[in-house]
């Protein structure tokens, strides 16, 4: 689909909204019929996160316009090892993105 | 003066939203720039945010849209990424086990991942009528300013020319959640399993090697969470 299908954007709007409700509702409603999910459960979900993310950064970086592409040629992924070191260190994502834009502007007006 | 010493659990709620306002405002901001600066048209980009209410998994759904990817794809990101609510659910039923249906589900529906460690923190007592006006208290100026940060940002993303590449911030703001994730074991685990498998699978169709290499990743970064704990 792409950003301008109305109709597919509506069919992921509705079905969307309607599971992350259902999820957030789902132990008020089922409250003393099913026990809680299990510690073990609860551990694995906190996975979750860091496996998506992931799986949709790296590829961002590294491809640029389908072909797998390096520095120094892929200015993005320079400018979002920089952001990621500035992450790791100031764990803060105003300044991850400003470092990260800052960079990328920087790495597209030297180019 | 009730058990946990609210007198006004309402508007004490109110009181202590602000910096959770300020930590989601711009997320907000930035799922309406990056829907509109795609070209996703204003009124559903709205409905989206109104429909899901969650900053993350929205900014999912901007940038796999982005990418081309299959409506069910997009789903299924949506869902999986929010499927922490579960946990969230799960704490909380009990202290909306006497409400009101109607009440129970618009609470259900402004579940964030912060009024959920808001409520629990101040909330020792689950019998404490206070929690869900103050909850509400909380929840309603969370609603209200996301979804004004949403219309500014769409306003501002659709006026910023696409050179500026403002599209970029939605993997920026993932690397600023991931990367303070990483300083754990098993986050590691799964991210570097996740993300390598994702640069390898792209050659699959439907962006299906995402779908894959996060369910791939979390079981990796579960296994190594349980290996730590024994």
């Amino acid at each position: 689909m792409t950003p301008t299908d109305t109709q597919a954007l509506w069919l992921v709007i509705g079905l969307a909204g309607l599971g992350t409700f259902l999820i957030r509702v789902s132990f008020f409603e089922l409250f003393g019929q099913v026990g809680e999910p299990s510690a073990r459960l609860s551990r694995a979900l906190e996975m979750v996160p860091a496996a998506v993310l992931a799986a949709l950064v790296l590829p961002r970086l590294v491809y640029l316009d389908g072909t797998f592409a390096l520095p120094p040629g892929n200015a993005e992924f320079v400018a979002g090892t920089v952001a990621a070191v500035a992450a790791w260190y100031t764990e803060s994502i105003p300044i991850t993105l400003a470092v990260g834009m800052g960079t990328l502007w920087t790495l597209l007006y030297l180019a | 003066m009730t058990p946990s010493g609210h007198e006004t659990p309402f508007r004490d709620g109110l009181a202590v939203s602000p910096p959770l306002i300020l930590a989601s405002v711009p997320i907000g901001f930035l799922y309406g720039v990056a829907a509109a600066g795609i070209g996703v048209d204003p009124l559903q980009a709205v409905a989206m945010s109104v429909a899901m209410f969650t900053g993350a998994a929205q900014l999912v759904v901007v940038e796999l849209v982005a990418s081309d990817a299959l409506p069910a794809i997009v789903v299924l990101a949506a869902l999986v990424v929010n499927l922490r609510y579960l946990m969230y659910s799960a704490s909380l039923a009990v202290y909306f086990r006497d409400v009101a249906r109607r009440w129970r589900w618009l609470s259900a529906y402004l579940l964030l991942d912060v009024n959920y460690a808001i409520t629990l923190d101040r909330f020792a007592d689950v019998a404490d009528p206070d929690v869900r006006r103050f909850y509400l208290g909380v929840s309603v100026p969370l609603w209200l300013t996301q979804q004004a940060a949403v219309v500014v940002g769409i306003v501002v993303g659709a006026s910023v020319p696409g050179a500026w590449r403002l599209d970029f911030a939605v993997p920026l703001v993932f690397i600023g959640i991931l990367v303070p994730a990483m300083k754990s074991r098993a986050n590691v685990a799964a991210g570097l399993t996740a993300g390598t498998l994702a640069v390898a699978l792209v050659v699959l169709p439907l962006n299906l090697g995402i779908v894959v290499s996060a369910l791939v990743g979390t079981v990796v970064g579960a296994l190594v969470q349980e290996s730590e704990a024994t």
